[in-house]
């Protein structure tokens, strides 16, 4: 792993800095990796090829001239294709944005601008983000990079896929009910969804206005930091040395969210719970008293949210979906009010579970996804003695921090005897995002 | 295809989501989507689900 597209941005941003190599050389290098691995994996729908080796050279002059925005600066970043960047396609993966082209840049793309990073383009996803495995796109399906024959996770896939390979150093996604940590998880990267409104979701298409959650995607915690922090307009985050100690006390809900687990997955789940304890944490089991309820209350409102959103244009272009999505989409139609409204009170109660689990507590620890990488087009699976769908265990332990807004982080943990990535989740308080990045980033020097 | 429907599911007990099905299934056949029954029967199974739960007798306020 020494190509210098595959290094986290505080090594590139350093070498940068001290001349060992240029903002050019790794955007060349990311380039050279499309280039050799996009057709095989379908990352990439846009690809800002010249205009980031334009934008990579500027850096490099600016940074010799003294003008150093920060760890950033230089670094090529990709977007998720939901994501505005004036005068380029905004496609959602979907036939259904045909020709659509942005007017103006979403605000954390300007804020990425400010900070010097380099666009170098637009990931594939699940179209319109409706799905988590992202092996329903307008551009076709993309596919894991330890096994093309399966899915990468989603929506936000293209990015997690990017970044695992060196395509680019860190790529911006999108999370409505898992769809940055799950990808990262089963792609073995780090994702972070925010608080719910930590970062603008202007110039962002919508899935559904009230889950939706706009984060970073890369390769280390310090990385995520980093980005998250210029995805709000502060370019030049504090970094302190992670402690050698690991003095806190997590919890894990372990009722629902342990109950339906692949083998593996637990076997990682444990002995990073048993990697935590030696390091000195302590872990206690918690309670969320209405977590079997999340799957009803979330359907309840993503459904009716995405197909307000898609109304008109499900109405128009009905073929345009992919069959799928339109289905999903579809469905959300017959939702009725009243059991929005139910649905609203039971994110209520659950929010309130989630923060009596963590009084007291840093965080809470639990697995990022049930299974890893699933076959590309599997809809079933069985797993605990019951067939289930894909799209519930994909789901199934990210979804309630949609629901309530708390950030959660997904670091990797491991491998399967497949070689498949694993990724474990923590989840902070309401408005601590910053706080759960310091005991992720300390949890990330203790798992190794 | 992602819901196929042949997930285990349980009957429905509600008769007012039963009568909601029925009535949304006629309109997928109507409108001449007869593959979306099996997503109109997974939400069947979550509202169910949903107004089953104990927090709809419960009265929300800040103060709680």
């Amino acid at each position: 792993m020494d190509h210098l597209s595959t290094l986290p941005i505080t090594a590139l941003s350093k070498r940068i800095r001290d001349r060992t190599t240029t903002s050019e050389a790794v955007t060349a290098a990311c380039l050279e990796r499309i280039a050799q691995d996009n057709s095989r994996l379908n990352a990439f729908i846009t690809v800002f090829g010249e205009s980031a080796m334009v934008n990579a050279r500027n850096a490099d002059l600016e940074i010799r001239a003294g003008n150093d925005r920060g760890p950033l600066h230089g670094i090529p970043v990709s977007l998720k294709d939901l994501i505005d960047v004036s005068g380029t396609p905004t496609t959602a993966a979907s036939r259904v944005r045909q020709d659509s082209v942005a007017r103006r840049d979403a605000p954390v793309v300007t804020h990425l601008k400010e900070a010097g990073s380099v666009l170098i383009g637009k990931c594939n996803l699940h179209e319109f983000a409706y799905g988590a495995t992202s092996d329903e796109s307008a551009f076709g399906p993309v596919r894991h990079p330890g096994d093309p024959t399966r899915s990468p996770g989603g929506s936000s896939g293209g990015s997690a896929v990017a970044i695992a390979t060196g395509m680019c150093v860190a790529s911006i996604g999108t999370d409505t009910g898992g769809s940055i940590r799950i990808p990262s998880a089963i792609c073995g990267v780090v994702g972070l969804k925010p608080g719910h409104r930590e970062v603008s979701s202007t110039g962002v298409i919508p899935l559904s206005w009230s889950l939706d959650h706009v984060g970073p995607m890369a390769r280390s915690v310090d990385d995520a930091w980093v980005l998250f922090n210029a995805m709000r307009g502060d370019a030049r985050p504090r970094l302190e040395a992670p402690p050698s100690t690991l003095h806190c006390r997590l919890g894990v809900p372990r009722a629902y969210f342990l109950d339906v687990l692949d083998d593996e997955v637990r076997a990682r789940f444990e002995e990073a719970i048993s990697r935590l304890r030696a390091a000195g944490a302590d872990v206690e089991d918690v309670w969320i008293p209405h977590a079997a309820d999340t799957a009803s209350v979330y359907l309840h409102i993503v459904a009716p949210e995405a197909a307000a959103y898609h109304a008109h244009a499900i109405e128009r272009h009905p073929e345009a979906y992919t069959p799928n999505v339109r289905l999903r989409l579809e469905s959300g139609r017959y939702v009725l009010a009243e059991d929005y409204v139910r649905a609203q009170r039971g994110r209520e109660v659950l929010r309130r579970e989630v923060d009596a689990a963590l009084d007291g507590r840093n965080g809470l620890l639990l697995p990022t996804v049930t299974i890893p990488a699933p076959i590309i087009g599997a809809s079933e699976l069985e797993i605990a003695g019951r067939t289930r769908t894909v799209r519930s265990l994909m789901l199934r332990l990210t979804q309630l921090f949609n629901l309530t807004g708390h950030p959660a982080i997904s670091l990797p943990a491991g491998l399967t005897s497949q070689g498949l990535p694993c990724g474990i989740q923590l989840v902070g308080a309401l408005g601590g995002t910053q706080r759960l990045l310091a005991l992720a980033r300390a949890c990330e020097h203790q798992l190794g | 295809m992602a819901e196929s429907g042949r997930c285990d599911l349980a009957p429905l007990s509600d008769q007012r989501v039963q009568d909601w099905l029925e009535a949304a299934e006629a309109d997928a056949d109507r409108r001449g989507l007869p593959e979306l029954k099996p997503a109109l029967r997974r939400i069947a199974q979550a509202t169910a689900r949903l107004r089953a739960a104990d927090w709809n007798n419960l009265v929300l306020s800040s103060e709680d």
